[in-house]
């Protein structure tokens, strides 16, 4: 059972480690995406002033919160976008994924140090920037509380493990089905309104916004987003952590169960 | 330029013959990029939709500049996909094969590598151009075709010279897949709104450094007849094709200085 490997921290952290500093050392890439960053924080902050203006809807949210809002909206998609799925895709297409799993690191442990060791430095080199430009040039807010300010860390960093978890499962197709490039890219397109880090979840019409948050989505981005701005307080805030706790341990549980599914049907291929 | 053409519809030929032999890939790459131009633009139309409109741009108005723009980034999704994954080809040293035949990277690239799922933004933006024009229907004139064809191609070698410039910082760098999908995003979320929302800087930025605005934006003032009401006034309504060209020179410039720095894999 090659698959079953130990899942010991030490291995996971120095993947994290690796991947990390893999990232960091194309500072071209990350000075590119820093400018694209602070660039679209500029075009939303004044979308949404420009929206605000328009006035067909009395705004429930004051505009700078808004601002503060899409601004993080979109620092944290640009952190949480990885190439795990192509990557991984690819060394399953090629059959290179037999030297991952021969690793003595359980597979969806090692792709978690893998993502988050790119999200960690995307975070850190790219969206801090952003964000440090935004404040000085924008109207950024701080968080709203300081419970808000010390909440929003652990609920951004399990917003990562349900973003990975959704990842690990569309990649877990490629098993079946070789390529699933085209998922991941329709992901990316569904993840800005579906996370809710474009449009907050109480702009959506009716039913819609409280059908999506019944959903593991929010969890990514709206969750720990309105926790910042202030939106969710007080008890909300734990119930909001529990359920993002919730879908973490849900979404990694079905992970490893159709893992190990898939490596049964890796080996008939092999075979 | 008929060896050209030649060359593409031998590569397009076994590019598509290559994809078809796996359909549920086919469909799902098709289905994956259309799915994701469809929930792009429905972040907007559900803002739009909420707020009754951005900048005196009506919400058909604005869905059918969108579409526009996602015809383009078709294009460029299914022709010239090489250039939008360049950092891999760099990476597996698949340029290093490319280079040591007779034809230019630029010639071989876009039919070696053509990708189907291009065809998903395509249909999707067929789809958005439709739908805006029922609920906003353009000006009817005799040229409103040929104008449309003048500027989906002015908006794919605007598209095309951008991404040029990011993907050739890969022969430097070897890594530039995130800047890469960052310039992508940018230019789908920048597009999703008419330019007019944004600030002076940021219009003159998309405008003048990178010109999303000559994609659908400027050019649909025409269709609509309305004055211009952005920064430049009225002369950047027709200049779509000039911005194509001037994009495509800078572009093909960086491009060409990138492939004359590039030693190799072996040599980094």
């Amino acid at each position: 059972m090659i698959h079953n490997r130990t899942s010991s921290l030490a291995p996971f952290l120095a993947i994290t480690q690796l991947h990390a500093r893999r990232t960091l050392v194309a500072r071209v890439d990350i000075l590119s995406n820093i400018a694209f960053g602070v660039l679209l924080a500029y075009g939303l902050a004044f979308l949404w002033q420009a929206l605000y203006r328009a006035e067909f809807v009395p705004p429930t949210v004051p505009i700078d919160r808004m601002v503060t809002y899409a601004i993080l909206g979109s620092v944290v998609t640009t952190s949480l976008q990885t190439g795990i799925v192509y990557y991984a895709n690819w060394r399953i297409r090629t059959g290179d994924i037999i030297f991952d799993i021969l690793r003595p690191i359980n597979w969806q442990v090692s792709l978690l140090g893998d993502f988050f060791g790119t999200v960690i430095a995307q975070f850190v080199a790219v969206a801090l920037p952003v964000v440090a430009i935004s404040a000085v040039f924008l109207d950024f807010r701080p968080p709203a509380s300081t419970v808000a300010a010390l909440v929003f860390g652990p609920s951004l960093i399990l917003g990562a493990l349900v973003s990975y978890s959704i990842v690990f499962l569309i990649l877990l197709l490629a098993f079946r089905y070789t390529q699933v490039g085209g998922i991941e890219s329709a992901m990316r397109g569904f993840r800005p309104l579906l996370t809710g880090a474009l449009v907050p979840l109480w702009f959506l019409p009716g039913g819609v916004g409280t059908a999506m948050e019944q959903l593991p989505f929010p969890a990514i981005a709206f969750t720990p987003l309105s926790i910042y701005i202030g939106e969710t307080e007080g008890a909300d805030i734990w119930v909001a952590l529990a359920r993002q706790a919730g879908w973490a341990v849900v979404l990694l549980a079905t992970g490893a169960y159709f893992a190990r599914r898939g490596m049964h049907k890796l080996s008939i291929q092999g075979g | 330029m008929g060896t050209y053409l030649a060359l593409q519809m031998a590569y397009l030929h076994i590019g598509l013959k290559s994809a078809l032999q796996y359909r549920v890939n086919f469909v799902g790459g098709v289905l994956g990029l259309l799915t994701h131009s469809l929930f792009a633009a429905l972040g907007g139309i559900v803002l739009i939709d909420r707020f009754g409109g951005v900048e005196g741009w009506e919400l058909g108005q604005i869905v059918f500049m969108f579409g526009l723009t996602r015809i383009q980034t078709g294009v460029i999704y299914s022709v010239f996909r090489g250039i939008v994954g360049w950092e891999f080809y760099v990476q597996e040293g698949f340029v290093d094969r490319y280079l040591v035949r007779p034809r230019g990277l630029l010639t071989q690239v876009p039919g070696a590598e053509f990708d189907v799922s291009g065809f998903g933004p395509m249909i999707a933006g067929a789809g958005l151009v439709a739908f805006g024009a029922a609920i906003s229907p353009p000006n009817l004139t005799w040229w409103l075709v040929p104008w449309l064809a003048v500027v989906i191609s002015s908006g794919i070698v605007i598209q095309l010279s951008l991404t040029m410039i990011v993907a050739s910082f890969a022969f430097y760098n070897v890594q530039m897949g995130a800047a890469t999908n960052s310039l992508e995003r940018t230019a789908w979320q920048m597009n999703l709104f008419p330019a007019s929302a944004y600030s002076a800087g940021v219009q003159a930025l998309i405008t003048v450094a990178l010109p999303w605005a000559f994609m659908a934006f400027y050019p649909a003032h025409l269709l609509y007849g309305r004055d211009s009401d952005g920064l430049f006034g009225s002369p950047v309504l027709y200049l779509s094709p000039v911005a194509a060209m001037a994009a495509f020179a800078v572009g093909y410039g960086v491009w060409r200085r990138g492939i004359r720095k590039y030693q190799g894999m072996g040599g980094m």
